[in-house]
């Protein structure tokens, strides 16, 4: 591979799980960090400028909260959040003080490896300005204004496509009520979930191959929504694709 | 009635006291006086008697024990005359031809007098005495009754019973309004003419002392106002009925009501003091125990169920166990173990919210998110299920918190997979009825007896006949009550043992546009 291999920081308390998410992360071919407080991570972010930043919410010297606002305030660094189980409050405000994306403990490597490339994938097109997003058999192409299921271009609301235009450029990563509601229509609609809703239900019945089992447009209970980063194009994700020669972990 | 009718009421009321009072005792002193000059008549024509004048002390100490000294002076002046007149020569006349007599007649007022002041004072002691005695054992009685209290409202209760009897005068009480749920203070309160209940009220909430004990209403009523505990002022109040008439009786009211309120106060307070430390402290304790505890299990399995999770899926996808069918199944084992033992750090966490229910937080939400979240938690348990969904396409939406609702109705899966056997189908839907969205789960497992629906939902319940299988019983009352939590009801139906059980979960859903 010709591009240098990409840093991650992991911070969590506890040795274990270290260990686990430098395993996961080794095998897809990451420069692994380690930090085991709040303090330790802030100093290695800073100094060593990570790709990446797997976070535990759970640190003893400082709430979660706070280290994801320092870091915001100087980096735009993707930052993953692992979290307890039932605390969609503390999911929310840690996505609206600009984490992109959590998974719940008890995890799935894959799971983590998925958002966490859905995330850092998102980062280059911004940084690169790419138009063109594929999600399964979605195309999204912003500078036409279309999106098009398996090549058929589908009829939307100006809304609509407004909403499918935020999902996509983050897709992958989840998006809270609030932050949908604040693109798509505007500050005065903020707490409106119910258009939300209902809007999500028509795009479902245009988008989804079965509206009834969503695979496309995804709910993330209680949090918001995000299109679902496995469908995204494998190929789309280098460098961050398991090297040839060691067994897949995702 | 009307004012007429009920002023000439008043009036004969008056009069007729006023006989009583002041009439009565004289006609009986001069009666006395009368019989005690025809016992003289009788006696001194059978035996020669000279001290006359001493038996005529009789109706004069008479008098004086029962009715008091005015009556008594009355009667020594009478007896004087009679004696004069009846028995002292000349005869019929009041004239006195020996001087010895009219000493003695002298000597006989001044002896009258003196002892009729005695006699009275020493009436009026023993009436006090009664009095004392009387309010003694009425104090006695109602100390009894408070010492038979045991919360606040016993308190008032008593006071209503007894405070009325000790001052002789209708009393009304007005409890605090935080024990008396605002309907029962104005009940109370409806008894007392307007600007009364306002005084009481004003009484009660303003920490200041009253200006004047007393007040009157409209009608001319006297009410005496007292507060039940001078250091508590929200223990409440009472007002006594003085009545229309002039207030020389206030201050024997207001002593008999002090003394009596200050027992009821102390009460009231130890009890009111108890009750609120009984109820914030076990409560409160006891929950702080069970939810420190339960968070603590909670967090205490979170890491190493999360380093084994990540652990048993590195395991089970290296190749070496991959191509292994014995090291690939029993990576396959340790997966979904591993999922039920996160199941149950879910129930700890879930049980611990159920209990405290702060947490809700409702938002318009879409029922066939609920269901699929639902139904994706527990994909390990449904694994060996047919599931069958039917979702309407265009349910309204629901104002709940939908992590509770699916964390609800997964429970109810788990139920269902649980008691009914593999292969078997497990249907589960949502539908619109009337103003409600009913989300239902159909099972063809071991069902209920009536006895078992109606007990199935306390915590805990395991019935016999599922004592073969694992688990702790809660899962329907977490259920129930988060289900109840977010407005809405569960039911359970059943046709009977071994015939299935549906479990219905109904929203209200008002009217929306869809």
């Amino acid at each position: 591979m010709s591009a240098p291999a990409p840093t991650v920081l992991v911070v969590d308390d506890e040795t274990q799980i270290r260990r686990l998410l430098r395993a996961g992360f080794d095998v897809v071919g990451f420069n692994v960090h380690e930090a085991k407080t709040a303090a330790e991570a802030i100093r290695s972010a800073s100094l060593s400028a990570p790709d990446l930043i797997i976070l535990d919410l759970r640190l003893p010297d400082m709430p979660g909260t706070e280290v994801v606002q320092r870091i915001r305030s100087w980096s735009n660094v993707p930052l993953i959040i692992l979290s307890g189980l039932s605390a969609e409050d503390e999911k929310i405000r840690l996505l609206e003080l600009g984490a992109d994306d959590y998974v719940v403990k008890p995890f799935g490597m894959g799971e983590l490896i998925a958002r966490a490339r859905a995330t850092m994938r998102r980062h280059q097109h911004a940084a690169s300005g790419q138009s063109v997003i594929r999600v399964g058999p979605l195309t999204f192409d912003f500078a036409a204004r279309s999106v098009t299921h398996e090549g058929r271009r589908i009829a939307l609301t100006r809304k609509e496509y407004r909403l499918l235009q935020v999902l996509a450029r983050h897709a992958g990563n989840v998006l809270t009520h609030q932050q949908l509601l604040k693109e798509v229509w505007d500050a005065s609609h903020m707490n409106d979930t119910h258009y939300l809703r209902i809007m999500v239900r028509n795009l479902r019945k245009k988008i989804e191959p079965d509206p009834a089992k969503p695979i496309i447009l995804l709910t993330e209970l209680g949090v918001g929504y995000r299109l679902n980063g496995e469908l995204l194009p494998r190929s789309e994700l280098l460098p961050l694709a398991a090297p040839a020669h060691a067994p897949g972990l995702s | 009635m009307d004012k007429g009718a009920e002023g000439g009421q008043a009036r004969l009321g008056d009069v007729m006291f006023r006989f009583r009072r002041h009439v009565f005792p004289l006609a009986m002193t001069l009666a006395a006086v009368a019989g005690v000059t025809a016992a003289l008549f009788l006696l001194t024509s059978y035996v020669p008697f000279r001290s006359i004048a001493i038996v005529y002390l009789i109706p004069v100490l008479f008098a004086a024990m029962r009715w008091g000294l005015v009556p008594a002076l009355v009667a020594t002046a009478a007896g004087v005359l009679c004696a004069d007149f009846f028995f002292y020569p000349p005869i019929y006349s009041l004239d006195i031809y020996d001087w010895q007599n009219g000493v003695e007649l002298v000597m006989f007022g001044a002896v009258a007098i003196i002892t009729s002041n005695l006699a009275d004072g020493l009436k009026q002691q023993i009436e006090r005495a009664r009095r004392h005695e009387e309010e003694t054992l009425h104090l006695y009685a109602f100390s009894r009754r408070l010492a038979l209290c045991s919360s606040p409202a016993d308190v008032y209760a008593a006071i209503e019973e007894h405070l009325a009897g000790m001052v002789s005068r209708p009393v009304v009480v007005i409890g605090r309004p935080a024990l008396s749920a605002g309907e029962q203070r104005d009940e109370a309160a409806s008894h007392l003419p307007v600007e009364i209940a306002a005084a009481v009220r004003a009484l009660i909430d303003s920490p200041a002392e009253p200006l004047s004990p007393v007040v009157r209403d409209e009608k001319g009523t006297a009410w005496l106002l007292q507060r039940i505990s001078a250091e508590h002022p929200d223990a409440g109040a009472v007002a006594i009925d003085l009545g229309a008439g002039p207030l020389a009786a206030t201050e024997a009211v207001t002593r008999r009501a002090t003394l009596a309120l200050a027992d009821a106060a102390a009460t009231w307070h130890h009890l009111d003091i108890a009750r609120v430390l009984a109820e914030t402290n076990l409560r409160t304790e006891n929950e702080l125990l069970r939810d420190a505890l339960l968070a603590s299990v909670a967090h205490e399995l979170r890491a190493p169920l999360t380093a084994l999770h990540a652990a048993a899926g590195a395991v089970a996808g290296a190749p070496t166990v991959t191509r292994d069918p014995e090291l690939a199944n029993s990576a396959q084992i340790l997966r979904q173990e591993l999922e039920r033992l996160t199941e149950v750090e879910a129930l700890l966490e879930t049980s611990r919210l159920a209990r405290q229910g702060a947490r809700l937080r409702r938002d318009w939400s879409e029922p066939a998110d609920i269901i699929h979240a639902a139904l994706d938690s527990k994909r390990g348990r449904l694994a060996r299920h047919h599931v069958v969904r039917t979702i309407d396409p265009s349910l309204p939406l629901i104002e709940v918190d939908p992590v509770l609702v699916a964390e609800a109705l997964g429970q109810v899966l788990d139920n269902a997979a649980k008691y009914s056997p593999p292969g078997s189908t497990i249907a589960i839907s949502a539908q619109q009825r009337g103003n409600r969205v009913v989300l239902s789960v159909r099972d063809h497992g071991s069902g209920l007896t009536e006895d078992e629906r109606l007990l199935v939902s306390k915590p805990q319940f395991r019935g016999a006949r599922q004592a073969g299988i694992p688990g702790s019983g809660l899962g329907l009352w977490i259920a129930k009550t988060l289900v109840a939590a977010n407005g809405g009801e569960i039911e359970l139906a059943s046709e009977g043992p071994g015939r299935g059980t549906t479990v219905t979960l109904r929203f209200p859903a008002p009217n929306q546009r869809s």
